[in-house]
């Protein structure tokens, strides 16, 4: 069995986001299988771990959620993106890929590039 | 932003209690059965996919705890939690909780009331004065003493010549007769003062307007003027805004309201309250006898501010060279007098002097006693602690965070300092002003500001911060070791018979119970000398005799209109009924007033050896003064109603003078000459005790009938020997003296028992403050004993059971304990004795009548500190020998 690794808060908020910003509104079990799809079951130990995030969203007012019927008829409570989260998660991304640019110019730099 | 729409959120879900618990319920209970749905289409049995979905939610109760820290403000709400489960455990053990309360409070209250009196003695002696620590006060020395009032020429040549100074300003204390429309006459203290006095303290009015500053105080009856007191105005004036601008009179002559002084103001003599201020231009007219330029040689207290900049040092210098300056400008009179700067806290003329030296003693003392407390505090919550142990061990076990353990431990804490600093704040502001009461009577009313302020409340915060720090340190270590799991399979250690000894413990506890011995042995020895004291025959009856001072010249009495007037007054009061006998004298037995004047004699003779001094006490005596005083005369007579100013002069001695001048014993009927003026000795009585109650040398008196003065005396003081109590009196007093003159008032009204209990007092007071200490300090350390015995009792929990399973009784096990805390109790009556050895030795000038090493007072600590030990051991013992072996062994 892979070795799965446990999200970093602020890294799962991001994957939630884009999640919502991709498949529009979605309730908490179809985001984690959708992170878990997309991460290639490489992530979560507890999909449990996903609530808290969302609570913490809603009250920064990224996302709001309601209740409303799954696909088999099921009571789930559906989250969506607010404009504030939409705003939120570009500036997020920007950050992410920033740091993710730098990191990625690290690992390229050879011995002979800082002669 | 983001932040504070969360936190807003947060705050309104703790406050409305608002919880989403059954929205996540909901929305956990979706997502599983989604997953169980979708397992089972992956073809797991129906209870194979509830299980995995269960396994891939991961576990509810710490999903749920951190969907709920983002719901509410867990560090808030954990922080309510601690205080209420704190709040629930010290309710739990009552004892526990009052016992350290308790102890606290005794610590922090002695502590908070020597801060109340140093606030008062040196930091803040008088409200309403601007900038108290810049003042300085210049007294001079004279013939090797210090102290000595400036003259009032002294100061304005400094005013004149000095540059260290920006303001100088003087001062004195007078007794004034107050008298205004339709009230009884009053005496007040008074203040007689430069125009600028109020200028140079920075003092406003309260209403109305202080003296010219820059009117000369030559100027004599220019401005009589007076500045009432805020408190004098509302008691006597009932606060009348009109009364400003009014005329009452001072010593019979006319002063004029000009304003009233701020609320608090009382003066900066030291601690004397004074009532009023008049101008130092005034003087001639508060006397009828005043010469013409009273304000000559006129002794004077002088306060000054310093110019900034200027060194105390460099102003001291100064005042030397313009001291032997001014010498140098005067005829002989100044020879070797020189001038002191002080600052208030040595205001020598004051009463703060006296005060400021005993300050660093209580300091100290109640210092040593709240480290004992907070010692005893920290094993005594060790204690406690350790009794928790096992509930400590399982929260860990669950998972509690050590962080979470700790704190808790440390609210506990800080709720039992906060009560008890609350508690000894109170009693420190109770026990400052009880102290008040302890000090001896000096005839005058006094002014220390004993109000609690900013500075007191941050002493008070501060201690329960230290002390909560320092007591929670030892149960945090405990509840920390703990939370490592050792307390759940601690099993071995106790049953090896190998408890911690506690070295360190026994040994300070040992040392407290050697500063507990000292303590008693010294308070034993105080209280056997106040007991000495009391128990001495003063020699005159102290019971039911009321005592009044008529202050005569004040009141614009000449000597013959005061001698009918006096002569009336006792006639009237002789047939007043309840009244048993009356006199006049100028000196009360053991009196404050009058005492040891003495006078120049000579007896026919009678050869002084050389270098003898021919002065005797002399005291001047109305008609029955020995009867009323309940003085047996010996050979001759009392002095009688016929004694006056035309009759034959006549005198009585007491034994002591009989011995020094006629040692045949055949003094009756002889002559004396006393102060040029022959007389004859018409009784003999027995010494008594003048002055104060540990007399042993009685000195020679010689007593001369009152009408017979030279000159007449200023004042004199009634004294009224009661059929019933002292007290009945009072009012029968009133009214004689009214009936004669409504303007004169009576002054220091008190029975001879309070007049005299000044004298006893030296001796009372430090038995009883030493007597507190001691309860103090025997109680801190009981607490400090029971909780270390009861903390090893604990640890041996195991063994005792083991003990009684094997066969011991529950008596050797109960005198186990008990056995283990002798040794505490050896070492304290071992460090204890060799500590008083030299503690007795400072004390040696205080005792009267017992001897330093009195074997009574050892004996008595020695039985009273092992009495401690025993009583505070019962407790653990018993717990110890209750142990149910079944049980103890099982359930380890």
């Amino acid at each position: 069995m892979k070795q799965r690794k446990d999200v970093q808060q602020g890294t799962l908020a991001l994957m939630v986001l884009k999640t919502l910003d991709v498949l529009g509104p979605l309730h908490g079990y179809g985001i984690a299988r959708r992170i878990e799809q997309i991460s290639g079951d490489l992530l979560f130990v507890n999909q449990g771990t996903l609530y808290p995030v969302l609570l913490r969203l809603e009250q920064e007012g990224a996302v709001a959620s309601d209740w409303g019927p799954s696909e088999n008829n099921r009571r789930a409570r559906f989250y969506r993106l607010t404009r504030a989260g939409h705003k939120l998660l570009e500036t997020e991304k920007r950050d992410w890929e920033q740091t993710a640019a730098i990191i990625a110019r690290f690992f390229e730099v050879k011995a002979e590039d800082l002669v | 932003m983001r932040t504070v729409n969360r936190l807003r959120v947060r705050l309104r879900n703790l406050l409305s209690g608002q919880r989403g618990d059954h929205r996540l319920r909901e929305e956990m209970e979706a997502h599983l059965a989604m997953q169980t749905e979708e397992n089972i289409r992956t073809g797991m049995t129906p209870a194979e996919a509830r299980r995995q979905a269960r396994l891939k939610f991961g576990v509810v109760e710490a999903m749920r705890e951190q969907y709920h820290a983002e719901e509410g403000l867990p560090l808030l709400e954990n922080l309510v939690h601690d205080v209420r489960y704190a709040l629930r455990q010290l309710r739990k053990s009552p004892g526990f909780t009052l016992t350290a309360v308790l102890t606290l409070a005794l610590g922090i209250g002695a502590l908070i009331t020597v801060t109340i009196w140093t606030n008062a003695v040196l930091f803040d002696p008088w409200p309403q004065v601007r900038d108290v620590r810049s003042l300085r006060f210049i007294d001079a020395s004279f013939m090797g003493g210090a102290g000595w009032s400036v003259h009032y020429d002294q100061m304005e040549f400094l005013r004149r010549h000095s540059h260290s100074f920006t303001e100088l300003t003087a001062f004195a204390s007078s007794e004034l007769n107050l008298n205004s429309a339709n009230e009884s006459p009053q005496v007040i203290e008074g203040g007689i003062v430069s125009s600028n006095y109020f200028h140079l303290l920075g003092v406003r009015p309260e209403l109305g307007r202080f003296f010219e500053p820059s009117s000369d105080a030559r100027d004599y009856g220019a401005h009589d003027d007076v500045v009432l007191s805020d408190a004098l105005w509302r008691s006597r004036f009932g606060g009348d805004r009109s009364e400003v601008g009014r005329i009452i009179s001072i010593n019979q002559h006319p002063f004029t309201v000009i304003g009233i002084a701020p609320k608090g103001f009382l003066g900066v003599f030291g601690g004397l309250a004074e009532a009023a201020w008049v101008p130092l231009s005034s003087l001639r007219d508060l006397s009828p006898d005043a010469p013409p330029d009273p304000l000559r040689h006129y002794g004077l207290q002088v306060a000054v501010r310093l110019r900034s900049g200027v060194r105390g040092g460099t102003a001291q210098a100064e005042l030397h060279t313009l001291a032997r300056e001014y010498e140098a400008t005067q005829h002989q009179s100044y020879d070797g007098w020189t001038l002191n700067l002080r600052n208030c806290a040595h205001f020598e003329r004051g009463l703060f002097y006296g005060i400021s030296e005993e300050l660093p003693l209580l300091a100290g003392a109640s210092a040593l006693l709240m480290v004992l407390v907070c010692l005893n505090i920290a094993s005594l919550l060790g204690q406690h602690a350790a009794r928790r142990r096992r509930e400590t061990a399982i929260r860990a076990a669950l998972g509690a965070a050590p962080r979470r353990i700790a704190s808790q431990v440390l609210v506990e804490t800080g709720i039992l300092a906060g009560m008890g600093a609350l508690a000894g704040w109170i009693a420190g502001l109770g026990l400052s002003r009880t102290l008040y009461l302890m000090l001896p009577g000096f005839g005058f009313p006094l002014a220390f500001n004993l109000r609690n302020d900013w500075r007191v409340d941050t002493v008070a915060a501060g201690i329960a911060v230290v002390v909560t720090l320092a007591c929670g340190l030892a149960p945090l270590r405990q509840a920390l070791r703990v939370s490592q799991q050792e307390a759940l399979h601690e099993g071995g250690a106790a049953v090896a018979g190998a408890p911690r000894k506690r070295r360190g413990q026994r040994a300070l506890l040992g040392l407290q119970m050697g500063i507990c011995f000292i303590v008693l042995v010294c308070c034993g020895l105080l209280t056997r000398t106040a007991l000495n004291i009391y128990s001495r025959n003063p020699g005159f009856n102290r019971r039911a005799m009321l005592t009044a001072t008529l202050g005569l010249s004040r009141a614009g009495y000449s000597p013959g209109r005061a001698e009918v007037f006096l002569t009336e007054l006792l006639e009237r009061l002789r047939h007043a009924p309840g009244v048993a006998a009356v006199t006049i004298t100028t000196h009360l037995p053991m009196g404050d007033n009058g005492s040891n004047n003495t006078r120049g004699f000579s007896v026919p003779g009678y050869v002084p050896s050389k270098g003898e001094d021919m002065d005797v006490v002399t005291d001047y005596d109305g008609p029955d003064f020995f009867h009323a005083m309940g003085i047996g005369v010996l050979e001759g007579r009392d002095f009688a109603v016929s004694d006056t100013p035309g009759s034959p002069k006549v005198a009585v001695i007491n034994l002591a003078m009989v011995h020094r001048c006629w040692p045949k014993g055949n003094a009756l009927g002889r002559n004396i000459v006393v102060d040029g003026i022959e007389r004859q000795v018409v009784g003999v009585v027995p010494n008594f005790m003048y002055q104060s109650p540990d007399d042993t040398d009685p000195s020679p008196v010689v007593f001369l009938p009152y009408l017979q003065a030279p000159t007449g005396y200023g004042y004199a003081i009634l004294a009224l020997r009661s059929r019933t109590t002292a007290d009945a009196l009072t009012g029968e007093l009133r009214q004689a003296v009214a009936a004669l003159d409504r303007t004169l008032p009576l002054e220091d009204v008190r029975t001879l028992e309070q007049v005299t209990d000044g004298q006893y007092q030296g001796y009372r007071v430090p038995a009883e403050l030493l007597g507190v200490y001691a309860i103090a300090s025997v109680m801190v350390a009981m607490m400090g004993l029971y909780a270390v015995m009861a903390y090893s009792v604990i640890e041996r929990h195991r063994e005792f059971a083991l003990r009684i399973a094997l066969g011991s009784t529950r008596q050797s096990i109960f005198s186990l304990v008990l056995r283990g805390s002798s040794g505490v109790a050896i070492s304290g009556v071992v460090t204890g004795g060799l500590g008083s050895v030299a503690a007795v030795r400072l004390l040696r000038s205080m005792l009267f009548g017992v001897g330093p090493f009195d074997p009574a007072s050892y004996f008595a600590a020695a039985a009273l500190l092992l009495l401690t030990v025993f009583v505070s051991g019962l407790v653990p013992a018993r717990r110890a020998a209750s142990v149910d072996p079944m049980q103890a062994l099982r359930s380890e």
